[in-house]
């Protein structure tokens, strides 16, 4: 049992290992693996230090974040549709960027992954509110937000049409982009990853439990508000800070954990890191195809990562 | 007694039902007829009651005839069919999938019909002349995958259509993202009918898809009954006689004549397949014969109704009715939802 | 008392992340302010959008990010080593072509490949400052970077950035001459447009979702102004308009162009008469109506010259063409 876990581990991380070191020769000019590999240590190339190394770590962490949120918000809400994309966090950032990319196209660009965090966060407290007073159920919660994440996408869209101006930079945003990334990018990220990470081990042993219904829950003695309302924000955490760094990337908060249950089974525990792995390595393929299919054109990460999933998440689908 | 009471209870609120129904369509026509009203003298010209005599009645050619007849009619028409096609084909997904969330939207339908449309406009422009047909190509892959994908007739449960639904419709959505990030200069053009607009159509147009609405219409209302039995569940209708696989390809033909004509005319306007079944719902539950009907007439309102909302925004601007649709349908998506919905 | 200390760690943790991500892009733009390449005294100082840069003396390796700017460099015959060109080569104008030969494409404007240009070792790079805001520093990590407006610039903006870029790559004369010459071929093509020039005029492009007009304060607008055109949307009308839609296009329906009935139409299309978008347009009986099109005082262009373009030779091209058009219609009312 314990072998065959470990077997499936290890091929995914083998995989994600093959996809960094591609992440670093593909660009608009080829390096030789071992070169890339050896100047990881060296750093004496501009563009591997530059691009490509932080784009590598950025796709890894961003990847396994967003993945890692899904995971969670699938088992907070119970459903097996939903995602920060859906249940409008995603949203919610997105219309914050956007409104500071239109209405105040002067401001200073460090303001924005501020502010998308900021409406993110806006989102999920309203979430967290319905689950603290009205202990609001699992598929009706993700409804809400899908309702909220609407209402968000269509005053979007009234913003694009009428500063279509700024719309290309909006759309890019909102389609998510490792774009221009650097290592001040990861630094922003990376300290909470670290640091939600271990709570959300700690607590997954009760997310099991969760799954099993509130009912149950509650008389094994799990207190399912308190839990609920952390998960969600860790959940809310990961993501916001993802979004606000590489934009509105959506799809890998919904296909991952699928994909996860489908190799390693219901524990959460192993759904979570499996996610995490997941998200990894489908965001890091992703980045190697955007830069890699068209150089010098650069494909916004978030197309392809559309592209790359949705058949693989199909296929899945099919099999059941 | 006690018998005859519990007759006449029946029957009592059997009449009231009755009473209720017409009342309701009586109504929703008159309001019609407002909003009709409304929808062609609202815009930037000044057009008044005057000018709708000389167009009707007296056939007068003067500026504003000319206006109403080429521009403000074609559009109204438009709205009507297409309000009443979308409303009619969110009533038969919900139906067939006994999903209250169902709509040409959700599913793929809409998405696929767009990207095929903007592709042909971005890629091959030299194939615009054919696109409504290819519209419902779009739009029967994007339904056509769903529906294979998310497993046999007997394993089709609503989450894995609705999770089939979404990943389509996202896949769509991206590629077609893509391909206008990539083509940035129509960015802004592109962006305006993709939200769904019903500015700028024509007679042409109109009466391109006419037939195929009018088909369909009649076709859904020929279906009805059978709708109605479905709704019971699959092995009851089976029981009853009733060939589902047959009813169930009708069924995903219509909505994809509907929705695809619709899309490839005036872009993926959204919410309105959602909601107005939810609306009919309110006042008829069970009697498709009459839901269909019902249907056609409130997603005609309601196309209608935000059409002369979207040309008061941003007066004298004209913004995409889809962005009214979307916005009110959230709302109302979120009233319904928060207000606790039995049926969910 | 254990509930609460959690949150309370909980949403301490939050604000510093929040912290965190508003200071991590803040530090990162104070760090990289040193200019690669020589700071001797040989260097020339530019002024420009982004700020003030030193620029080693008689650049070589130019990188341009905009179509105006590769205009005004071919204007000065410079050659840049990198364009970005949106993939795309002709979408550079032939006149222009020609005279920077061949050059490596560094991708898309709106985003251009970061590792390409620093491939091709520039002396200086010349960005837009509306587009490439985001990527300054990354660019000036590269080499000296002058922000200067393209994208939303008027014609006589356009101007003025000929003037700085001519400063930047050390043809300052050069610059003043082909300026003054340019001036006097503009003067010479507006007396060659014999054109009736007190009809209004109106310019648009030619989209999917109707015409997308280009009033008084847009590139095009103005030039045509300074042709001596008078423009059907002018100010007061524009302000009316354009009350809602923030950026100097707009977006007519057919009930405004019916109301604005210009004298005169120039349509930008992309794909000359054969677009499919302006066909459709002209089946639209309000179309058909307006004064113009009655009149035959329709001209269809190439959106690519007129509206994309921008810059010394193309402002030159369009009013050649418009003296081409000019005694075509001569032509054939003469033969009338």
């Amino acid at each position: 049992m314990i072998g065959r876990l470990t077997f499936r581990y290890g091929i995914v991380v083998v995989l994600i290992l093959i996809s960094a070191v591609a992440s670093l020769s593909i660009g608009a000019v080829w390096i030789n693996p071992f070169e890339a590999v050896k100047s990881l240590f060296i750093q004496d190339n501009f563009i591997l230090n530059e691009y490509r190394i932080p784009r590598m770590i950025l796709a890894i962490i961003v990847g396994s974040s967003l993945a890692i949120s899904g995971a969670l918000i699938q088992g907070v809400v119970r459903n097996a549709l939903a995602s920060p994309d859906v249940i409008g966090i995603t949203k919610g950032a997105s219309l914050s960027a956007v409104s500071i990319i239109m209405l105040f196209p002067s401001a200073p660009l460090f303001i924005l992954p501020f502010g998308s965090f900021a409406g993110a966060l806006c989102v999920s407290l309203i979430l967290t509110l319905l689950i603290a007073k009205f202990n609001v159920k699992g598929s009706k919660l993700a409804l809400i937000g899908l309702a909220i994440g609407a209402i968000c996408t269509a005053v979007v869209q009234y913003l694009l049409i009428r500063n279509p101006q700024d719309a290309n930079t909006a759309l890019v945003w909102l389609t998510g982009s490792l774009y221009g990334h650097s290592m001040s990018h990861v630094l922003v990220i990376l300290p909470w990853f670290i640091v939600a990470l271990p709570i959300i081990f700690y607590y997954c042993h009760q997310l099991d439990i969760l799954t099993l219904g509130d009912d149950i829950a509650i008389a094994l003695g799990t207190k399912v508000k308190k839990i609920k309302m952390i998960l969600l924000l860790l959940a809310v955490i990961l993501a916001g800070a993802s979004i606000s760094v590489v934009g509105g990337l959506s799809f890998l908060g919904l296909i991952s954990p699928h994909i996860a249950r489908r190799i390693v089974g219901h524990k959460h525990i192993h759904i979570t890191i499996m996610s995490g792995l997941i998200g990894a390595l489908i965001l890091s393929i992703s980045d190697c195809l955007a830069r890699g299919i068209h150089p010098p054109i650069d494909i916004p990460v978030g197309v392809v990562v559309a592209i790359v999933g949705v058949p693989y998440f199909l296929f899945l689908l099919r099999k059941i | 007694m006690i018998k005859s009471h519990s007759v006449n209870r029946t029957k009592s609120n059997e009449k009231k039902a009755q009473k209720r129904t017409t009342l309701t369509f009586i109504v929703s026509v008159c309001a019609l007829f407002v909003i009709i009203y409304f929808n062609l003298s609202v815009g930037a010209s000044h057009i008044t009651f005057q000018d709708f005599i000389d167009y009707s009645v007296k056939h007068i050619d003067t500026k504003e005839t000319f206006l109403i007849h080429n521009v403000r009619m074609p559009r109204m028409f438009a709205g009507l069919l297409i309000g009443a096609a979308l409303g009619v084909s969110g009533l038969l997904m919900q139906a067939m999938t006994r999903n209250p969330l169902a709509s040409p939207q959700i599913f793929g339908v809409n998405s696929g019909a767009s990207f095929v449309i903007v592709f042909i406009s971005m890629i091959v422009p030299a194939l615009t002349e054919y696109s409504t047909i290819l519209a419902f190509i779009g739009a029967f892959i994007g339904g056509l995958t769903v529906y294979t994908l998310s497993g046999s007739t007997k394993g089709m449960t609503p989450i894995k259509l609705a999770l089939a639904g979404m990943a389509i419709h996202l896949f769509f959505s991206s590629m077609t993202q893509g391909i206008i990030l990539l083509n940035e200069d129509a960015t802004s053009t592109v962006m305006f009918w993709l939200v769904g607009s019903l500015s700028s159509i024509q007679w042409p147009q109109v009466i391109g898809i006419f037939p195929w609405l009018v088909m369909a219409f009649i076709g859904a209302i020929f279906i009805a009954k059978q709708l109605t039995i479905m709704e019971l569940g699959e092995d009851l209708a089976t029981s009853l006689g009733q060939n589902v696989k047959v009813v169930r390809i009708t069924v995903g033909l219509l909505v994809i004549v509907l929705a695809g004509a619709s899309v490839s005319i005036a872009g993926p306007i959204g919410f309105v397949g959602l909601i107005v079944p939810h609306i009919v719902k309110h006042y008829i539950r069970t009697d498709y014969r009459l839901m269909v009907p019902l249907t056609m007439i409130i997603g005609a309102d309601l196309l209608l109704l935000s059409d002369v909302l979207s040309r008061l925004i941003a007066f004298p601007f004209e913004s995409p009715v889809g962005i009214v649709t979307s916005f009110v349908g959230a709302v109302y998506f979120l009233f319904i939802t928060v207000r606790g919905v039995d049926r969910l | 008392m254990k509930h609460s200390y959690k949150i309370m760690a909980i949403l301490f943790l939050t604000l510093t992340v929040v912290v965190l991500s508003a200071c991590g892009n803040v530090s990162d733009k104070g760090s990289d302010k040193s200019s690669k390449g020589d700071d001797s005294k040989d260097g020339i100082t530019i002024k420009h959008d982004g700020g003030t840069t030193k620029i080693a003396k008689d650049p070589k390796r130019v990188v341009a990010l905009e179509f105006s700017f590769v205009d005004a460099l071919a204007a000065l015959d410079v050659k840049p080593v990198g364009v970005a060109d949106d993939g795309k080569k002709d979408r550079i104008l032939k006149p222009i072509r020609e005279k920077i030969g061949d050059y490596k494409s560094v991708g898309a404007r709106k985003q251009p490949n970061l590792e390409e240009i620093s491939n091709q070792k520039p002396d200086v790079i010349i960005a837009d400052s509306n587009r490439h805001k985001g990527i300054q520093k990354d660019l000036e990590k590269i080499a000296p970077t002058i922000m200067l407006p393209s994208f939303d610039s008027d014609y006589k903006d356009n101007l003025e950035a000929f003037k700085t870029i001519a400063k930047a790559v050390g043809k300052e004369d050069k610059g003043k001459d082909r300026l003054k010459e340019h001036n006097e071929l503009m003067d010479k093509y507006s007396k060659e447009i014999t054109m009736d020039k007190s009809q209004p005029v109106l310019a648009s492009v030619v989209a999917k979702s109707g015409l997308l007009a280009h009033p008084e304060n847009t590139y095009v607008g103005e030039l045509l102004k300074e042709l001596g055109f008078d423009n059907a949307l002018n100010k007061t009308k524009t302000d009316n308009l354009s009350k809602y839609l923030k950026g100097p296009y707009l977006q007519l329906n057919p009930e405004v162009l019916s109301d604005i009935n210009p004298g005169r139409m120039f349509i930008m299309a992309d794909k000359g008469e054969n677009d499919p978008n302006l066909k459709k347009q002209e089946e639209d009986p309000v179309w058909q109506d307006l004064d113009a099109v009655k009149n035959n005082r329709v001209s269809v262009v190439d959106r690519n010259t007129w509206a994309r373009a921008r810059g010394i030779i193309s402002s030159e091209e369009i009013a050649k063409q418009l003296a081409e058009i000019s005694k075509n219609e001569q032509k054939d009312s003469q033969q009338k």
